[in-house]
């Protein structure tokens, strides 16, 4: 009988013990699914370059199944994961737009410095070949008639 | 129930354990072994948590739960930790191969700017040679035309001596810098070339001689700007090699800004604390040698932080961090009385504060190296 009542109050405290953070994990849960669904929408924009689309696919499908066991008591373990997978996506997704963008910042610097130098070197060329005609008349005029 | 029966599944677990034993742990995964590759270099890894030292710590957690998961056969938390991890790494990593990104195209706009400015130089001296050699046909061909006189032969001497004082003058731009005065040297000059045309020796060899004196006179007229826009230029060109010098540093961002160059320094400091990290000081060595080598600059020190917090508690700890640094500079010789030290705060946020990321960048100490003089 002891050993009953024992047994049955360790039951209940596990109930609870279990119960509790899933009822705040679901909330939490629902706002991040919301936060991440906006992130999601707002990388979307941004990646203009369609650097990070397969990140951004995957986050979606990931948050789709997050939504899909939101409420799924049983699934409270796949939902922790998958919120953190889709976390770690999007962040990854995040950095690689911005990676695509300064890429293309340094790009477009480089190939401006490069025309430049194209520039510079064919009019140092054509200095070097006005100096020596220069040169030339210079002498006649030293020579006077 | 015999003895034997309850003691049966004692001997069955103890037998799954011996065969686990025998099995070892679960194979890495190809996350997990890309994780590791990637993160083998340790001074690679060491720029990437100076930088993003939250995303490399969730990769490490992620590592570490995966580890666990392997040598506790879990095949399902091994592949999800290990996945999170290598995601989180690759995110980290990806930020500071961007933030290197920043820092070479600053090194490449500031090269553009320099050859730009050297293909400015170059165009003048084609417009310039260009211009000297037709003046210098048309006196050629004139003077073929001349018999040979006292008078003709003192107005092309008078004409050659004004086409040199154009060229010396063209050398400082008197043209830009004294345009008037170059402008009436030229006018003279052809107004010379003009008259030993036509016949008139001594007027071209009068005009000739005027025209000499405005080129002198424009070349003397300009000699303290062209010394200036010189100096102007040397300027920009120290400010590019202490730039580089800055830039070469491990764990800073520098930055050619008004008034200098700027050092930006993320993750100096414990979460509350204002002494700066072990693990950082070498990067704050190295800004005090770089301070030592040019002792003409004053330091300006700016702590910030992020928006977490009250604003006048932040104030005080920016203000704490940035002090922390000047003295740790002074204490690496670093002249005290060369630098000032404030804190910002919250107020000068550089990312959003939303994100953890953005909180993380807002959390620095900005050195300006300004510009002396």
């Amino acid at each position: 009988m002891r050993k009953t009542r024992i047994l049955s109050l360790t039951a209940v405290v596990g109930i609870i013990t279990m119960a509790t953070p899933l009822f705040a994990a679901d909330g939490t849960a629902d706002s991040q699914i919301q936060q991440m669904t906006v992130k999601v929408k707002e990388l979307e924009t941004e990646d203009e370059r369609n650097a990070a689309t397969s990140e951004l696919g995957q986050a979606e499908a990931l948050i789709a199944k997050a939504r899909s066991i939101v409420g799924e008591r049983s699934e409270r373990d796949e939902l922790a994961r998958t919120l953190e997978e889709s976390e770690a996506t999007l962040s990854l997704a995040e950095a690689k737009i911005i990676e695509a963008d300064k890429q293309a910042a340094l790009d477009e610097q480089g190939a401006a410095l490069a025309k430049v130098e194209a520039d510079l070197k064919s009019t140092r060329l054509e200095v070097d070949e006005l100096e020596a005609e220069q040169a030339k008349l210079d002498a006649k005029l030293g020579g006077g008639k | 129930m015999n003895r034997a029966t309850h003691s049966r599944p004692w001997l069955r677990f103890m037998g799954a354990g011996l065969l686990l034993m025998a099995c070892g742990t679960l194979p890495p995964t190809n996350d997990m072994q890309m994780y590791e590759q990637e993160t083998k270099t340790a001074d690679h890894v060491e720029v990437v948590a100076k930088r993003y030292p939250e995303l490399v710590e969730n990769a490490k957690t992620h590592y570490a739960l995966a580890k666990e998961a392997q040598d506790d056969k879990d095949e399902e938390l091994l592949a999800h930790h290990s996945k999170v991890a290598y995601l989180w790494w690759s995110s980290a990593e990806a930020r500071s191969h961007a933030d290197d990104m920043t820092a070479e195209r600053e090194e490449v706009v500031a090269e553009l700017a320099r050859k730009e400015e050297e293909l400015a130089g170059a165009q003048k001296q084609v417009k310039l040679a260009k211009s000297a050699i037709d003046r210098a046909n048309d006196v050629i061909a004139l003077q073929g035309q001349v018999a040979d006189s006292e008078g003709g032969n003192k107005a092309r001497e008078a004409i050659n001596a004004a086409l040199a004082a154009l060229k010396e003058a063209e050398k400082v731009d008197a043209n830009v810098h004294a345009a008037d005065k170059f402008a009436e040297a030229e006018a003279k000059l052809d107004a010379a070339t003009q008259a030993l045309r036509d016949g008139k020796m001594d007027k071209a060899a009068t005009l000739a001689g005027e025209a000499e004196t405005a080129a002198t006179s424009a070349k003397a007229a300009s000699a303290s700007q062209h010394a200036s826009s010189q100096a102007d230029q040397e300027k920009l060109v120290a400010q590019q090699a202490l730039f580089k010098e800055l830039g070469g540093i491990s764990g800073v961002d520098a930055a050619i800004v008004e008034g200098g160059v700027m050092v930006t320094v993320i993750g100096s400091f414990e979460s509350t604390g204002v002494e700066i990290k072990p693990d950082m000081r070498g990067t704050y060595d190295a800004i005090a040698d770089v301070a030592k080598k040019h002792p003409k600059r004053s330091l300006v020190i700016e702590g910030h932080t992020d928006s977490k917090g009250s604003n006048s508690k932040n104030l005080q700890l920016s203000d704490s961090r940035a002090k922390s640094v000047s003295a740790y500079l002074a204490t690496k010789g670093v002249e005290p009385g060369k630098m000032s030290a404030l804190g910002k705060g919250e107020q000068e946020p550089v990312a959003p504060n939303k994100t953890k990321e953005g909180r993380a960048q807002n959390r620095r100490i900005e050195i300006l190296f300004a510009t002396s003089g």
